[in-house]
């Protein structure tokens, strides 16, 4: 039996997509480090924003970003607040933004344009399509498989959107990996510098800080904190606050877009200069004149700054650590350009902070080095992060029972064993909640779940032990085993504040609808490559095999053909036919010395 | 709801069971045995053991929780030795509660300048309880050990909220 | 709501804090802990002629929960009698509290305290008792 010639396998290529509350980018692994994948104009960053323009097209990026205060309702910016979350949670938050949001079933918060209402998994999918885009652009072949990053503090709710959210713009997320680590990767890539670092990460919409302990390769976090409501958006706002002071009091988006702009450009010429000026003209909204110091600025931040350096302690402490233990400082984020930052973090760990890397570029190039770890192709690494957040059951009364400890190394695992309060009773209820407080109205709830087929025993005797296991994204899977019976479930939990099972597959099938023309340009790109190896690894098979002339003729002949649909850029299904074709002639080959021989070809090839 | 114990973590390193560990090594174990276990080092095996490699890497990561602190890995040890001697012993001699009452309001109004001598004699106390318990251990008297577990809990509980306070 | 106001009371204002003679023949003293989460109750009864309980009180290192089931328990030993002390139960401070199932260990605790209190009273007692039979008997 002989087969056909297959393309060789090339090294598996995953991306490492830092998806930002700002703007998101994605790296792959080069060489020893990573690189970053960019535009064809050289940017590697893709503002998170998009813009459903009221012509109909949906535009991601910086044209979307340009489009800000064209179509202030229209331009979703900074959905990576409300992933995850309910309206009820986000409801503060919304009031800011000049789009609107409203609870939908569930209470879940959706993204209301027109009459079109989004979600947020869906938007954060539109920003991941168009990152993977330009990274597929930049290397020139489809990419499927991305790590994607999530801050620290992120819990299993927030964790499992943002997976959903990558699935919906066609990728697998392999890992859901926090971005502090991530970013402690990208600094200590060699794997030689061995020691103790604090990473600290201030982003546009959080803040996370983790230490980590580095042993040959072994890239271990011993403890996280951080604020999932906390960056330099917040310093734009206070900035924000003083500039629509001295407006009448509004609420037009137009006007709020405009100063949360201008806010946003006094901060960054604050971080260079000692004052800065602003001259704002909104036309018949009103004009603003205004000049801030650096110190004006950094006394309205330093409460802010402050809260940051306390989750620095906590963190310290939490990893059993004195702060002078620390032996690197290293800083992620754009906002750690703020110069007050870096200064009370300097003087509060004793250590002056790395720069090496660009701080909006290394949780990326982290992520790019994760993710070739997971493709298999570096086994030198291994990174153990741990859960941010401890996980409990809610007990009668509202109290929590703590199951997992936050800071717990993952993956980990419980096991706890339940029985019925009644005779005959088949179903047992069980509440998860993610939090540190003693009280179920105080934590979040992440799912309810059911122990269902039980039995029907006098109360007491079933006996059922539940595990829960968090896996290495940080996420739980509970599966149930009743003791006497051996029957064993895994068990779904009905998520709280995301996308059940269900939506995720119909909103699959909607974006396949629309995403046709994607899919098709992928799989052109996919057929041809396969296509162009075929003819190589046909023609020298044909010269080192031994055939019967009339066969190495019709071989000859068909390859020739697919040459002819290559050099005239055939469209995939006439490439899938000529493919198809020599595939056939070279099966029907009685003996298998020439599939043998075209295997030997492709592998010298791909040698070369 | 009953807690189930986590597999004898001794077994899950491969190590003695004994109170006295080199930290060095055990660290070491735990990062070897971390290489061969993780699940991101064993992404081709089959989906159907996926469940079961988690399970493994989660076996170290707890095992390593349990054996790199003295204490708790004394109490994984008397369970391991005999189940169920740590419930058995809770009762404590009224005496000793006295003092972990009197010790507590100490901590609880200690003043600033104090705070060290304070954390010296806490931690004097934790280091006598180890080598109490060292010798309850060596002479198998295992409930004795399992009451000195309990009451070293006291002590750990005020050195922790004196660093609270600090 | 998990706690109730009762609870949240005793918590806030707890009553009969300190301490009596623990040496004194009319004073029964008991300490009695939870080690799994440390806490420790010492809880002490001063009993008078008629067996009447005179004044309690309380010192617990703990827990909300455990704080107010030991201020609880003072206030209800106060001017009742031993034998009626003895049979306090600790289910009757989880309802008058409303106690959460996993506070359930500390109305244990106090019931606890109770008993050791009025054993040491009672053999302290027994103890003067029998010195005064024992004296009464060596007369003929």
């Amino acid at each position: 039996m002989t087969t056909a010639p297959q393309p060789p396998a090339a090294p598996r290529l995953v991306l490492g997509i830092d998806l930002g509350t700002t703007n998101s980018l994605a790296a792959v692994r080069a060489g020893k480090g990573a690189r970053v994948l960019r535009d064809r104009d050289g940017e590697p960053l893709v503002p998170s924003v998009v813009c459903f323009h009221p012509d109909g097209r949906t535009i991601v990026g910086r044209d979307a970003k340009a489009l800000r205060l064209d179509f202030p309702e229209r331009t979703v910016f900074s959905i990576k607040r409300l992933i995850g979350r309910s309206a009820a949670e986000v409801q503060q938050e919304a009031t800011r933004l000049p789009y609107r949001v409203v609870a939908a079933d569930r209470g879940l918060p959706r993204v209301q344009i027109g009459d079109q209402q989004w979600t947020p998994e869906a938007i954060s999918a539109l920003i991941l399509q168009q990152v993977k885009a330009t990274a597929e652009q930049a290397l020139g072949q489809p990419v499927r498989e991305a790590v994607v990053t999530v801050p620290a503090w992120f819990d299993d709710a927030q964790r499992q959107a943002t997976k959903d959210a990558a699935q919906l713009a066609g990728l697998e997320c392999l890992r859901i990996l926090n971005e502090p680590t991530a970013a402690a990767l990208a600094y200590g890539i060699d794997g030689s510098k061995d020691g103790t670092a604090l990473v600290y990460d201030l982003g546009g919409g959080t803040f996370d800080v983790s230490i980590l302990r580095i042993d040959d390769g072994v890239f271990r976090v011993l403890s996280t904190a951080g604020d999932t409501h906390l960056g330099g958006d917040d310093f734009d706002e206070l900035l924000g606050q003083r500039i629509l002071a001295q407006l009448p009091p509004t609420s037009d988006p137009y006007v709020l877009q405009a100063v949360r702009a201008a806010a946003e450009g006094l901060k960054i010429r604050l971080s260079d200069a000692d004052r800065a000026e602003l001259e704002l003209d909104l036309g018949d909204r009103g004009a603003v004149k205004l000049a801030v110091t650096r110190a004006e600025f950094e006394a309205a931040i330093a409460p802010l700054v402050q809260r940051t350096l306390d989750c620095v302690t906590r963190a310290v402490k939490d990893a059993g650590l004195q702060l002078h233990e620390l032996d690197d400082v290293v800083l992620v984020g754009g906002s750690t350009r703020v110069p007050l930052v870096r200064a009370r973090l300097q003087a509060l760990t004793g250590k002056v902070p790395h720069t090496g890397v660009d701080p909006d570029l290394a949780v990326a190039l982290g992520a790019a080095i994760q993710a070739d770890v997971l493709a298999g192709n570096d086994r030198s690494l291994l990174l153990l992060d741990v859960i941010p957040l401890s996980l409990g059951l809610e007990t009668l009364g509202g109290a929590v029972q703590k199951l997992i400890l936050r800071n717990s190394t993952i993956p980990t695992s419980v096991t706890e064993e339940f029985s019925t309060g009644v005779d005959n009773q088949t179903a047992v209820d069980l509440t998860i909640y993610q939090g540190e407080r003693e009280l179920a109205q105080d934590c979040r709830l992440l799912g309810r779940f059911q122990l269902r087929g039980l039995p029907a025993l006098p109360a007491g005797l079933p006996r059922i032990a539940v595990t829960f296991l968090v896996d290495a994204d940080g996420v739980l899977r509970v599966t149930a085993r009743e003791q006497r019976t051996g029957a064993q479930a895994s068990i779904q939990i009905v998520p709280t504040f995301g996308l059940t099972r269900d939506e995720v597959r119909k909103m699959m099938l909607d974006s396949i609808e629309h995403a046709q023309h994607d899919y098709l340009a992928r799989e052109a790109i996919d057929t041809r490559n396969k296509a162009e190896a075929m003819v190589r690894g046909t023609q020298k098979a044909l010269q080192m095999a031994e055939l019967p002339p009339d066969q190495t003729y019709a071989v000859q002949k068909a390859t020739k053909a697919l040459q002819k649909l290559l050099a005239a850029n055939a469209d995939a299904a006439a490439l899938k036919a000529g493919c198809d074709e020599l595939t056939k002639l070279t099966a029907t080959i009685a003996d298998d010395v020439i599939s043998s021989a075209v295997t030997k070809a492709l592998k010298a090839d791909e040698i070369r | 709801m009953t807690h189930v114990p986590a597999p004898d973590p001794f077994t899950v390193f491969g190590v003695p069971r004994t109170l006295d560990l080199d930290a060095r090594e055990l660290e070491r174990r735990y990062l070897r045995l971390s290489r061969e276990c993780h699940p991101d080092h064993l992404r081709t095996q089959d989906a159907n053991d996926c469940l079961a490699v988690l399970q493994r890497a989660a076996e170290v990561n707890d095992a390593w929780k349990t054996l790199r602190d003295p204490w708790t890995r004394a109490k994984a040890l008397l369970e391991a030795e005999s189940p169920g001697v740590l419930a058995a012993n809770k009762k404590l001699d009224p005496a000793f509660l006295a003092d972990a009452l009197e010790l507590a309001e100490e901590v609880a109004f200690v003043r600033p300048d104090h705070v060290g001598a304070l954390r010296a004699r806490l931690q004097q106390a934790l280091d006598a309880d180890f080598a109490a318990l060292r010798a309850d251990v060596g002479r198998a008297d295992l409930p004795a050990a399992a009451r000195r577990v309990h009451g070293a809990h006291y002590h750990k509980k005020a050195l922790a909220d004196l660093e609270h306070k600090a | 709501m998990a706690y109730s106001d009762k609870v949240l009371d005793h918590y806030q204002n707890p009553r009969n804090v300190g301490s009596l003679d623990k040496n004194a023949p009319d004073v029964g003293t008991g300490v009695v802990g939870a080690p799994e989460c440390g806490d420790v109750m010492k809880l002490q009864i001063k009993v008078g002629d008629d067996g009447r309980i005179l004044d309690a009180k309380f010192k617990t290192y703990g827990c909300g929960s455990a704080i107010a089931s030991s201020s609880l328990a003072t206030e209800w030993l106060k001017g009742t009698t031993v034998d009626a002390a003895a049979q306090i139960k600790n289910t009757q401070i989880v309802e008058e509290l409303s106690l959460p199932p996993v506070k359930i260990h500390c109305s244990v605790l106090a019931e606890d305290a109770i008993k050791a209190a009025i054993e040491d009273w009672r053999k302290k007692n027994a103890a003067a008792q029998g010195a005064t039979e024992g004296a009464a008997g060596a007369k003929p």
